[in-house]
């Protein structure tokens, strides 16, 4: 166990490393050159190398990329071109908007999800079931960015039901999940939708294995197999896809917090990308990979907890 | 069950007789029939759009601006007195196309880089996983917004985008799927016969896995057309003149106090594409993947 974790976190800052980098030299070899937009259309060839040799730009790439992998180790990304003020401390400042929400949207989906995907799988094809499987594979299907939209023109403008935009107010808890609950009905709507259907698909199978029939012969309480046995195993899955899913949450969640004017790492980048800010979008994305890399690595782990087939495998 | 472990039971079991049985239980299936329905008349409607748009859908026409839908206009016109039914119609061309092709290329790439990995040595399996494992590292929407802006923004941006991110997700399956099949015992007869790796590959493993994975191309499909509106709506991917269901999101989106049913028209097309697709892709799941397939 210690052997996989250790695998699994080393595997997890070399991918974090490799990403930087990648992402360092696919930035320098653009064709829009950031250089260039730093210091205008007006600056001279001298301002420009004089520029690229202050930022460490003039040396060779292998060390320019570590030079740049040091300075993020210690925090460093860079100063935001308009504000003057280390890019992260904004990111810090507004990672947190963004977690809020990806996190409620993850309760939501699991907290809707599993319990239907569960259901469905006792009444086996049911009209419940039916039902559920239809309308999973539909909130699926339709953007967030559509549902979004639409459920902001419903319950904010036509029936007042919900705040349209912000964050709600400061230190008042009760208005700010007030003006969580559309942003996060956008974002995880489709992971509800999507755990269920694993869910299910889950149930299905490690009901139908030997040991359940093996527990039932026992003559085990059918309530204690479900939830004691069967339930725990069908729950995996849906642990590695939550990992996986904080990527598309992140994406997901760019839409909601533009839609809804809400602040958070998504709108930030946003309104630096559309200023050409590129400290603060390079910042975000090293950010966002970091955050998604360590979602992954951190649900492997607690797969392997639960499921011991896993660790052996990889063992 | 994993997503991994059904391609592979399917990779076992399509073969070319599984293929009539596969069609006529997609045909059995209503919602696989709903999703093709869907599927088609979007196909229809965007190759034919010049023939069907009622309207130029550049044409300007200002006193009719805001038009809600009507007969005259199915969908409403947008501020500047466009028609938005025709200018969704040639949206449809740029969704299919950014699909098709970002679809085709990702996964020509992705087998490639699979098959290499299966059958090279260890140190290029290592590597070439790490090297997958590592573009999906990046959250596609925002790495988009990051990178979008410095290639310019437009259709091969947004083409060059959704291939590099879904790379790895046919990559890291074929390569499965291969290992897998390798493992068969008419493999390992046709190895002991001398057979060379290159008949291995196009003979026996490409017809087995071939099957399971357009299936799940055409999976990927809405979430492509879906990423394609998003950038599109972000600013980093279609530009006018070219119209794009995202574009159009976002015009509306502008306009949502005024007149709401503009952004309402606009997401019309892409909830059609993006139930159309996945309806279809499920369905075509369940009729060629015994182990998904429903209990009688």
């Amino acid at each position: 166990m210690l052997r996989f974790c250790l695998h699994r976190i080393v595997l997890g800052f070399v991918i974090v490393i490799l990403a930087i980098s990648t992402l360092y030299v696919l930035v320098q070899a653009a064709p829009g050159d950031p250089i260039a937009l730093m210091v205008g259309p007006r600056a001279t060839p001298e301002m420009i190398s004089a520029l690229k040799e202050r930022l460490g730009l003039d040396q060779p790439m292998p060390v320019q990329i570590f030079n740049f992998l040091t300075g993020v180790a210690q925090g460093d990304l860079g100063l935001d071109i308009k504000t003057r003020r280390p890019v992260i401390d904004e990111v810090l400042e507004q990672l947190p908007h963004t977690l809020v929400l990806i996190l409620a949207s993850v309760i939501l989906a699991a907290g809707l999800g599993i319990p239907l995907g569960c259901y469905s799988a006792l009444h086996q094809n049911s009209w419940a079931d039916r039902l559920v499987g239809i309308l999973s594979v539909s909130v699926i299907a339709v953007p967030s960015l559509i549902i979004a939209i639409y459920g902001m023109i419903l319950f904010a403008v036509h029936l007042r039901w919900l705040p349209a935009i912000g964050l709600g107010e400061r230190g008042n808890i009760l208005d700010q999940l007030h003006h969580l609950i559309m942003p996060a009905i956008a974002v995880g709507i489709g992971w509800v939708g999507y755990l269920a259907r694993l869910v299910r698909a889950a149930m299905l199978e490690v009901l139908n294995e030997d040991y359940i029939t093996n527990a039932r012969a026992f003559g085990l309480p059918e309530r204690w197999i479900t939830f004691r046995y069967a339930l725990r195993i069908a729950v995996a899955p849906t642990i590695t896809v939550l990992g996986i899913g904080v990527g598309y949450m992140l994406g997901s969640a760019v839409f909601a917090e533009i839609v809804f004017a809400r602040p958070g790492i998504g709108k930030m980048m946003y309104d630096a990308v559309s200023v050409r800010n590129y400290p603060v979008t390079m910042g975000v994305v090293l950010a966002s990979t970091i955050l998604l890399v360590a979602a992954t690595t951190v649900s492997d782990l607690i797969n392997a907890l639960i499921d011991p087939r896993i660790r052996e495998a990889q063992e | 069950m994993s997503r991994r472990d059904s391609l592979v039971a399917a990779a076992k079991s399509t073969g070319r007789s599984g293929f009539q049985r596969g069609f006529q239980n997609l045909l059995a299936d209503p919602m696989g029939v709903f999703g093709l329905l869907l599927v088609l008349t979007l196909v229809f409607l965007a190759v034919f759009a010049n023939f069907i748009a009622p309207y130029d859908p550049a044409k300007i026409d200002v006193p009719s601006k805001f038009l809600a839908p009507s007969w005259d206009h199915l969908l409403g016109t947008d501020e500047l007195g466009r028609d938005m039914f025709s200018r969704a119609l040639y949206g449809g061309r740029v969704a299919l196309k950014v699909a098709l092709v970002s679809t085709f290329a990702a996964l020509a790439i992705g087998t490639f880089l699979g098959f290499l990995a299966a059958f090279g040595p260890k140190w290029l399996d290592h590597l070439i996983v790490l090297f997958l494992d590592t573009i999906r590292a990046y959250p596609t929407i925002i790495l988009a917004l990051a990178v979008g802006p410095m290639f310019g923004a437009g259709v091969w941006t947004v083409i060059g985008i959704l291939v590099a991110t879904t790379i790895p997700y046919y990559g890291r399956i074929v390569r499965t799927a291969t290992l897998s099949v390798m493992q068969s015992e008419f493999i390992d007869a046709e190895r002991a016969m001398g057979a060379s790796i290159w008949r291995i590959t196009v003979i026996h493993i490409l017809p087995n896995i071939i099957g399971p994975i357009l299936i799940l191309a055409s999976m990927d499909i809405p979430v492509i057309i879906t990423a394609e509106a998003g950038l599109s709506f972000l600013g980093v991917g279609i530009k006018p003149p070219e119209t794009s269901w995202g574009l159009m999101l976002d015009q509306g989106y502008k306009f949502i106090g005024r007149t709401p049913w503009m952004v309402i028209s606009a997401g019309i097309p892409l909830i059609i594409a993006t139930l159309g697709f996945t309806f279809l892709g499920e369905a075509l799941r369940d009729a060629f993947d015994p182990k998904f397939k429903r209990e009688p």
